[in-house]
């Protein structure tokens, strides 16, 4: 199963998200980058919930500071993964690893305070007061160890000799050195073996650490990009106002807006037609990181989003890097729609993402082509949405287009800059198997040579 | 005892040896003894030197520091496991070197251990900028002059210089070679609005003009003949991030316009160059200088070499201070 760590390394957009994160800890992004894909519908609304009740905390100004307060905490947490796994192992633990467990039980104890007090209880990190006592003998609550007079009368007392003897007697004084450093173990095994009683709830408070950390970050991402809270749909997904923050960074960059759309993905596969610069390889990804950052339990880019769960993700665009080297890029394409293929007949619940089927082949054996995956999809249990240039599909699936150039505004001066603002990426609904012919319009706003356009518009009439 | 109450007056000093056996560990242990008794609140760490090979190699020479209670020092892990002291930890990193992550405690009796700290200059920066946290008022770095480490001692405000019979037993050569690191160190500190941009810089050869600072895009200092036609495009101000050798100075030297150059560099540890091209480079008009500057408190001599040659102190102490201008201490005749 795919991890949020896998899966950002192809998908752009979604590693997008993930630098706009702001964790705080080490571990935390430890965390994060392991989590697999959540598949059950349990998991994810607890996901959501979690998210759901930081944004309610973060309605007040008490919540507010609450949460800052929370986070300066988190930024001096430190990944203690390695001597939790020494503590389960039963072995001893050196003085390093006691004030590793000693500041992070003092750090995590203090963060579920704060949660408390900000009445959040969606996290709930175990109450470590015991380890916390077995490592602080002088009951200071202060974040620092080594192993204390304290402990043992007998250790304290030959450090006094020790001490009084340092300069005049050396010998002797590194005699009773070695003494002490031998009770010491002895106090260091004792303490290894009563926290060991304790390991249970320290690897629970590290995971909800890292836990509460991704989740004030997804908070306040959602914050910043207005994302919306998704709903669980059983049969169809459905977006109002879809978007990709990736994109519109980049557009706003460049002073441009990024325009949202509406879609619905049912069990019929969908097609999208429409012009060249319509948005439709755009819009597939957008699809693609909604789905992701639904399933790894993020709001969504969106004004309102319902969205089934699904398996697996499974695309073919063109400018993934094709793994297979030495083929065509047909070839490679057609090997890796045949895995989608492959999958949705095995049954498997997944989400199809297939940009320009077959476009760099013939248009009469590609059109025959998508005519031929959309009927094989349609029967399966897979969730597709397939964009096309080609005309005169026949497959019985949905068939929408992109509008496209706002025709009442063509005679406007439209050029490569401001040709977004006469483009409507939205889509409707399209019954006729007819592609817009809007190619030599958009040829002609890039200003492609005049006699080429001329003699292709006396082709096309003919 | 003069220069332990300067050291106060900083807030972080270096102890730097030209050559081992010079005496910087019994410097640096007088040091601390006599601060004892001005109740001073100090940190201690090292430059450490990283890589496994030499690390083991070096690992056997490293001598232990004796530290009484209540000081705060920052040691690797694998020092701090062998640290005959006992210590509260008070913060433990989480950047690794080759000997683990850095370990900061307290002495809480007296002792000895082994010290490494922090790998390179920016990191070695940070360490001594948090020590306050602790309450520290001056911090002490055990450091060295070596072309291995990439941390340089210059990031402190502070600087103590161990000299001695190991680098010569000649006391004329040994004179001379003090005083062109003490010459180093002494280059003026570059004034400009630029010197925390141009700290950043970690390679490359950059002109600073009024306005700017520029890359001259020149891939290494060993191809500036074949890129003399860039290099005083944009002024006769130049960066090297690196290490100055003898190559540039030479070069530099012979060029038409050497009274209006100014060669700025990170600090007086990045000059690699000898005595004679340094000279010559001067001689002829050439400027060298530096980011970071430190101040100079003191110069300690060890009259005795380790193959068991004994200098004459006092003979050795007059010609330096005479040569200095400045006073020398033997730390053991004090």
């Amino acid at each position: 199963m795919a991890t949020f760590g896998s899966v950002i390394k192809k998908v752009n957009a979604l590693r997008y998200m993930f630098d706009q994160l702001d964790i705080k800890s080490s571990l935390g992004r430890r965390v994060l980058l392991a989590q697999h894909f959540i598949t059950g519908k349990k998991d994810l609304f607890f996901a959501f919930e979690s998210i759901d009740g930081i944004l309610r905390v973060l309605e007040t100004e008490k919540g507010k500071n609450i949460l800052e307060k929370i986070q300066i905490k988190l930024e001096h947490i430190n990944d203690i993964q390695g001597t939790i796994n020494n503590l389960y192992r039963e072995n001893v633990l050196d003085d390093i690893e006691l004030f590793e467990i000693k500041n992070f039980a003092l750090i995590a104890t203090e963060i579920r305070e704060l949660a408390t007090l900000a009445n959040y209880f969606h996290i709930e990190i175990p109450v470590l007061e015991s380890p916390i006592s077995i490592l602080d003998p002088q009951g200071q609550r202060v974040p620092h160890f080594y192993v204390y007079d304290e402990y043992s009368e007998e250790l304290s007392s030959l450090r006094k000799q020790q001490k009084s003897i340092y300069t005049t007697n050396v010998e002797q004084a590194e005699k009773i050195r070695l003494q002490a450093i031998a009770v010491e173990d002895t106090i260091r095994e004792k303490l290894s073996r009563e926290l060991f009683k304790h390991k249970r709830d320290l690897r629970k408070a590290l995971e909800m650490v890292a836990l509460f950390d991704i989740v004030i970050a997804k908070a306040l991402l959602a914050v910043k990009y207005k994302l919306a809270k998704p709903s669980i749909a059983d049969e169809i997904t459905t977006y109002k106002s879809l978007f990709n923050p990736y994109v519109q960074d980049s557009l706003s960059l460049q002073s441009k807006s990024f325009q949202a759309v509406d879609i619905t993905i049912g069990m019929q596969p969908l097609l999208i037609t429409g012009a060249n610069m319509g948005g439709k390889t755009v819009l597939l990804k957008s699809v693609q990181l909604a789905q992701y950052m639904f399933q790894f339990g993020f709001y969504i880019p969106a004004n309102q989003a319902s969205i089934v769960p699904v398996e697996d993700v499974m695309t073919s665009m063109s400018d993934e890097q094709s793994e297979l080297s030495g083929l065509s890029s047909f070839a490679s394409e057609m090997i890796k729609v045949n895995e989608i293929i492959k999958a949705a007949k095995a049954g498997k619940n997944i989400l199809v993402l297939i940009d320009e089927l077959a476009r760099t082949t013939n248009p009469q054996e590609g059109r025959a082509i998508v005519n031929a995956i959309l009927d094989v999809l349609a029967s399966t249990h897979a969730r597709s949405l397939v964009t096309t240039h080609y005309s005169g599909i026949q497959s019985s699936c949905r068939k929408m287009r992109v509008k496209g150039l706002m025709t009442e505004k063509l005679n406007q001066k439209i050029t490569t800059k401001n040709i977004n603002d006469y483009m409507d990426y939205s889509l409707v609904e399209n019954d006729s198997a007819d592609v817009p012919m809007e190619a030599l319009a958009i040829a002609k706003i890039l200003e492609i040579d005049e006699d080429v356009l001329q003699q292709a518009a006396f082709y096309a009439k003919n | 005892m003069p220069f332990v109450e300067e050291i106060l007056k900083h807030r972080s000093l270096s102890i730097v040896g030209m050559e081992k056996n010079t005496g910087k560990t019994e410097c640096l242990n007088y040091v601390l003894k006599r601060l004892k008794s001005f109740d001073a609140r100090l940190a201690l760490t090292s430059i450490g030197i990283d890589g496994e090979g030499l690390d083991q190699v070096t690992a056997t020479h490293k001598p232990e520091i004796e530290l009484y209670e209540n000081i705060v020092f920052v040691t690797s892990e694998k020092h701090f496991k062998q640290k005959k002291i006992d210590a509260e930890i008070l913060n433990v990193g989480d950047r690794y070197t080759s000997l683990g992550r850095l370990v900061t405690a307290r002495s809480v009796s007296t002792g000895k251990l082994m010290f490494s700290g922090p790998t390179d200059t920016v990191w070695l920066r940070k360490v001594v900028n948090e020590m306050p946290q602790y309450g520290v008022d001056t911090t002490i770095v055990d450091g060295a002059l070596s072309r291995l480490s990439l941390g340089s001692p210059a990031v402190t405000e502070s600087l103590i210089l161990a000299t001695g019979a190991a680098l010569s037993a000649n006391i004329n050569t040994l004179v001379s070679k003090t005083k062109y690191v003490y010459t180093l160190i002494n280059l003026e500190k570059f004034s400009s609005i630029f010197v925390e941009q141009l700290l950043q810089k970690e390679s490359g050869i950059w002109a600073i003009d009024k306005n700017e600072v520029i890359d001259l895009d020149i891939p290494s200092v060993f191809l500036l003949e074949k890129y003399k036609d860039k290099l005083f495009m944009h002024g006769n101000i130049l960066y090297v991030a690196g290490a100055i050798t003898d190559k540039i100075l030479n070069f530099l030297r012979i060029q038409k316009n050497i009274k209006d150059i100014t060669l700025v560099v990170k600090d007086f540890t990045k000059i690699f160059a000898g005595r004679e091209s340094f000279n010559a480079y001067i001689a002829k008009g050439g400027k060298i200088e530096v980011l970071l500057r430190t101040k100079l408190i003191a110069v300690c001599v060890n009259p005795t070499s380790p193959e068991g040659y004994v200098l004459n102190s006092a003979d050795l102490r007059a010609q330096l201070s005479e040569s200095l201008k400045m006073p020398v201490y033997d730390i053991k005749q004090i």
